[in-house]
C-alpha cells in the first residue's frame, strides 16, 4: 500500500478555546522533535489535524515516535488528491486495488471538512463505491458489518483517503501545563504515576530516598533507569533526579521513635524534604504513587497524616486503580522489569513488624518532638546529588559536597 | 597620570583579578563538558549567575541571565533579538537619542530593514522627555529601550515612570542599558522596573571582554550565534567562566561599598562643579540635581575640543571627548544638541568622569591644567 501522507489528529485539545493554539504548536513542536531523525519528512498544519509527508519514510518507524508524544488522539495512513470526484473515484480504486480485498464486504464512508465541495457526502459515497464497484470484481458491499472501510475526508487543502485510525496516547503536550515532583522510589507504581502525571502536560521532576550503606549503588542505579524510561515522554527528553540521602533520619528514627509508627514519620520527613526542594525549584505540585489501600503506609489514615506536613497540591493517579491494572501500564511504558529487579529500597529495609495501619496524627506530632526535624531536613539537602538524565543514556551528576562549596564560595 | 575617565573603562579590582586568574590556571574545564571537572566549571557558571540577579534584586525564577562578549553585543542580541521574535505582534520600536551608539546603530539598523522606529527626545537636563514617550507608544509597539544612566552627561532616567506609561498604552517589552548604573549609585532596585537589561564588567572593575544580557525567562529573542547552544541557546560558543565569576565578584564588591563610595563621590563631585562653573569660557552641561555625581560633562566654548584634550594629555591628564565609542566623530554631541545647547556648545563637549579612587587633589591639578589650556590656546 502506497500511503504517503500521516493524519495525526489532535483530539481533546480542539476543545481547549482561547489557549488552543499554543496547545497545538507545541504539540506539532513535540512531533517535530520526536521525529527529527527522519530528514525528509514534511509537515502540514491545518484546522485541526496535523499532516505528515512522509517522501518515502518507513511510517511504521514514524508510528513508533508518535506513539510516545502525548496530545494526539489518533493517527492513520493516508493517501492524497485534489478536490475533484474523478479524482477521488480514481485514488480510491487504486488504494481498494492494492488492498487486496477479493470477496471482502466493505464500505464507503465520507466526511466533508470543506463545505464548499458541490457533492454532499453521502453522494460522495455512493459515487466512489459504485465506481469501486463497476472496477474492481469479487468485491461486496456491506455498509453494516463491513470488514474494511475506506474512509474519504475532504478538506480545504485537498482530499484524504484514510485507513483506519490508530489512537494515540491523549492527554496534553508534555509540559503545558507546568511542572511537578514526582517521588519516585524504585517500585512499580511510582514510575506508573509519574507517566499518568506526564499524560496531562506536566514536566516531571523526580526526587529518590537513598539510604547508603543499607541501599546499595545498584538499586540508585535502577531507578535511574526507570527515570531515563520517563525521558521518553519529556518536552526536552530530560529528566532530573534529585538524590536524598535519607540514613541519617532513618537511623534517627529508628533509634528513637516508636516502631511501630517508624513508616508513618519516615514518610512526613520524606515529604517534608520533598517539600523544600520543589519550593526550592519553584515546582507546585507533588506526585506519588500511593494507591488507596495497597500496604499499611497507603491507607486512609496514613494518608491523612502523612500529607499533613505539607500544603502543596500532590497527586495520586494510582489511587483508584487496583495492582493489576498498574501492572499492565507498567509493562506498556515498559518499566515494569526494571521495576521488579530485587534491589532493597529505603522503605523495605526499616520496614518494622507491625507498622501502624492507622496512625494517629496527635501521636505523630508527639513523637517528633524528640527530632530536630529543622536541623535534619537542612542536612538533608546538603547531600542532594542532582542527575540530569536523557534519551541518550547520558547521566549529568551535580552534588553538594561541602569542600567544593567553600572553595567555590572564595572565588566569589 | 590623572585618569579621569572611569566612564570609559576602569582597573581590575585585584580580589577580581585574583578570583580571575584562579579560574583561569585551576578550573578550565568546558562548562559544557559532561566530567567532573566541566560539571565543577558549570556550578561556578551558575553561581555567578545567581549572584548576578542577586545583585539586581532580580528573582531567580523569574529572570535568567546570558553570558555575552561585551555590553555592546548584549545590547544587539537582546534588541535585535526581540524585535525579530516579536515582529508578528507589530513592527514599532522606541528608543531615545540620548543612547549609546551600541543602541542607537540597532535600531537604525532595524529602520532600514522596515521597522518603524521612534527616536524620543530629552529635555534641558538630559533626562528622557517622557510626555514625548507616552504619544509615541501604539499599540504596534513591541519593544521600548531607554537607557538608566546617560554615559556622556549622567542624566538619569526614571525607570518607574517609564514602566508606568509604556505598560498603560502597551504590551511591549521594556529594556534599559543599564551599564552606567548598576553598583555604582544604589539604582539597582530601580531595575525591578523592566523585563530585561545590560550591564559590562569593565566599567564595574572586572576585566574587558565580558557582558551580561538579564531578561525575564518569559521573553523570547530570536539568537544569532547559534552553534553550540550554550548560554540557553542565546549565545553559542564556550562561556568564558572566569570572566562570569569576575563580574559576579566585582558587582558584590562593589555593592557591598555602594554608599560609601557614592558619598565620597557625590564631594569630589561638588567640588568639580563648582570649580567648573568659576572658569571663564567653561558652560557645564551636566545637571547636577538630575544626574550621577561621577560623571561632569561641559563645554570649552569656541575652543576645538581635540586640542583641549590632547593639550591635557600631554600633561598626562585624561579625560573625554563624549563617549569613547564615539569620540572619534567630529560632529556635535547628540544628546548634548538635545537637551538644547546651541552648537557652539554641543560640538565641543567634554566629559570628566571620576570614581572611588579619584583624590580631590587629582581634580585640583586637572582645573589648574584645565584653566592654564584655555588661556593659553587661540
Amino acid at each position: 500500500m502506497k500511503y504517503d501522507h500521516i493524519l495525526v489528529r489532535y483530539g481533546e485539545l480542539s476543545l481547549k478555546g482561547k489557549n488552543r493554539g499554543r496547545f497545538v504548536d507545541s504539540l506539532v513542536n513535540n512531533v517535530k522533535r520526536k521525529c527529527q531523525s527522519f530528514k525528509s519528512l514534511a509537515y502540514k498544519k491545518t484546522h485541526g489535524r496535523l499532516y505528515i509527508i512522509l517522501n518515502g519514510v518507513d511510517y511504521q518507524e514514524v508510528f513508533k515516535k508518535l506513539d510516545e508524544v502525548f496530545g494526539i488522539h489518533s493517527y492513520s495512513l493516508a493517501r492524497r488528491c485534489d478536490n475533484d470526484i474523478n479524482s477521488i473515484k480514481e485514488l480510491a480504486l487504486e488504494v481498494v486495488k492494492d488492498s487486496n480485498l477479493a470477496n471482502k464486504r466493505f464500505k464507503v464512508e465520507t466526511k466533508r471538512g470543506n463545505k464548499q465541495f458541490p457533492l454532499t457526502s453521502l453522494e460522495v459515497s455512493k459515487e466512489v463505491a459504485g465506481y469501486v464497484l463497476s472496477n474492481e470484481k469479487g468485491i461486496i458491499v456491506d455498509v453494516r458489518s463491513p470488514e474494511f472501510t475506506l474512509n474519504i475526508d475532504i478538506q480545504s487543502t485537498g482530499t484524504y483517503i484514510t485507513e483506519k485510525a490508530i489512537r494515540g496516547l491523549g492527554g496534553f503536550p508534555a509540559g503545558i501545563s507546568g511542572d511537578g515532583l514526582l517521588l519516585l522510589s524504585g517500585g512499580i507504581d511510582s514510575p506508573v504515576a509519574g507517566f499518568l502525571t506526564q499524560k496531562r502536560g506536566v514536566h516531571l521532576h523526580a526526587v529518590h530516598f537513598a539510604s547508603p550503606p543499607y541501599t546499595s549503588e545498584d538499586a540508585k542505579l535502577k531507578v535511574l533507569d526507570l527515570g531515563k524510561k520517563l525521558c521518553r515522554y519529556q518536552k526536552n527528553g530530560k529528566l532530573i533526579v534529585h538524590v536524598v540521602n535519607f540514613t541519617d533520619i532513618q537511623n534517627a528514627i529508628y533509634h528513637n521513635l516508636d516502631k511501630s509508627y517508624l513508616i508513618t514519620i519516615m514518610r512526613r520527613m520524606m515529604f517534608r524534604i520533598t517539600e523544600e526542594i520543589a519550593n526550592k525549584n519553584d515546582i507546585k505540585l507533588l506526585i506519588t504513587g500511593e494507591s488507596i489501600g495497597q500496604v499499611a503506609s497507603q491507607t486512609l489514615d496514613s494518608m491523612y497524616c502523612v500529607n499533613n506536613v505539607t500544603t502543596l497540591p500532590i497527586t495520586r493517579p494510582l489511587a483508584s486503580l487496583d495492582k493489576i491494572e498498574i501492572i499492565d501500564i507498567a509493562r506498556k511504558i515498559d518499566t515494569y522489569e526494571t521495576s521488579i529487579l530485587p534491589f532493597e529500597d529505603c522503605c523495605t529495609i526499616f520496614v518494622p513488624k507491625n507498622p501502624v495501619t492507622h496512625p494517629k496524627l496527635d501521636k505523630c506530632l508527639e513523637l517528633e518532638e524528640k527530632l530536630d526535624i529543622e536541623d535534619y531536613i537542612q542536612k538533608a539537602m546538603e547531600t542532594i546529588e542532582k542527575i540530569t538524565l536523557d534519551l541518550n543514556n547520558n547521566t549529568v551528576t551535580e552534588q553538594n559536597s561541602n569542600e567544593n562549596s567553600e572553595l567555590i564560595d572564595g572565588l566569589f | 597620570m590623572i585618569y579621569l575617565d572611569y566612564t570609559a573603562s576602569t582597573p581590575v579590582n585585584s580580589e577580581v583579578l585574583k578570583s580571575y586568574i584562579e579560574v583561569t590556571q585551576n578550573y578550565y574545564g568546558n562548562a559544557n563538558s559532561l566530567h567532573e571537572f566541566g560539571v565543577f566549571s558549570r556550578r561556578l557558571l551558575n553561581q555567578a549567575k545567581t549572584q548576578i540577579l542577586n545583585m539586581l534584586n532580580l528573582p531567580e525564577s523569574d529572570y535568567e541571565v546570558i553570558m555575552t562578549g561585551t555590553a555592546t553585543e548584549a545590547n544587539y542580541l537582546l534588541i535585535r533579538g526581540i524585535a525579530l521574535a516579536y515582529k508578528k505582534r507589530g513592527n514599532h520600536i522606541i528608543t531615545s537619542v540620548a543612547e549609546h551608539a551600541s543602541v542607537l546603530k540597532v535600531f537604525k539598523q532595524l529602520e532600514n530593514e522596515g521597522f518603524e522606529v521612534s527616536y524620543i527626545g530629552v529635555d534641558k537636563s538630559g533626562c528622557l522627555n517622557y510626555d514625548e514617550l507616552e504619544n509615541a507608544i501604539t499599540d504596534k509597539t513591541i519593544l521600548v529601550s531607554l537607557m538608566h544612566v546617560n554615559n556622556v552627561v549622567g542624566s538619569i532616567n526614571n525607570l518607574a515612570k517609564i514602566k508606568k506609561i509604556v505598560n498603560a498604552k502597551s504590551d511591549a517589552i521594556i529594556h534599559t542599558d543599564s551599564v552606567q548604573s548598576v553598583c555604582k549609585q544604589s539604582l539597582e532596585l530601580e531595575l525591578i522596573n523592566v523585563d530585561c537589561c545590560t550591564i559590562s564588567g569593565h566599567k564595574l572593575y572586572a576585566p574587558k571582554g565580558i557582558g551580561a544580557l538579564i531578561k525575564r525567562k518569559s521573553i523570547k529573542m530570536t539568537p544569532f550565534i547559534v552553534g553550540g547552544g550554550q548560554e540557553n541557546g542565546y549565545r553559542g560558543g564556550t562561556t568564558h567562566v572566569a570572566g562570569a565569576v569576575a563580574l559576579a565578584k566585582a558587582m558584590r564588591i562593589a555593592s557591598e561599598k555602594t554608599k560609601e563610595r557614592f558619598e565620597y563621590v557625590s564631594e569630589l563631585s561638588d567640588y568639580l562643579h563648582q570649580s567648573l562653573s568659576e572658569l571663564e569660557g567653561v558652560e557645564v552641561v551636566t545637571d547636577k540635581q538630575n544626574s550621577v555625581p561621577n560623571i561632569v560633562s561641559f563645554s570649552v566654548v569656541g575652543k576645538n575640543t581635540e586640542i583641549v584634550i590632547n593639550s591635557l594629555s600631554k600633561e598626562k591628564i585624561f579625560v573625554s571627548a563624549r563617549s569613547a565609542c564615539s569620540s572619534r566623530s567630529k560632529s556635535k554631541v547628540t544628546i548634548i544638541d538635545a537637551m538644547g545647547y546651541d552648537e557652539a556648545i554641543s560640538s565641543s563637549g567634554i566629559r570628566v568622569s571620576i570614581s572611588h579612587l579619584t583624590t580631590k587633589e587629582e581634580l585640583q591639578v586637572f582645573v589648574d591644567k584645565l584653566k592654564q589650556v584655555i588661556n593659553e590656546l587661540v
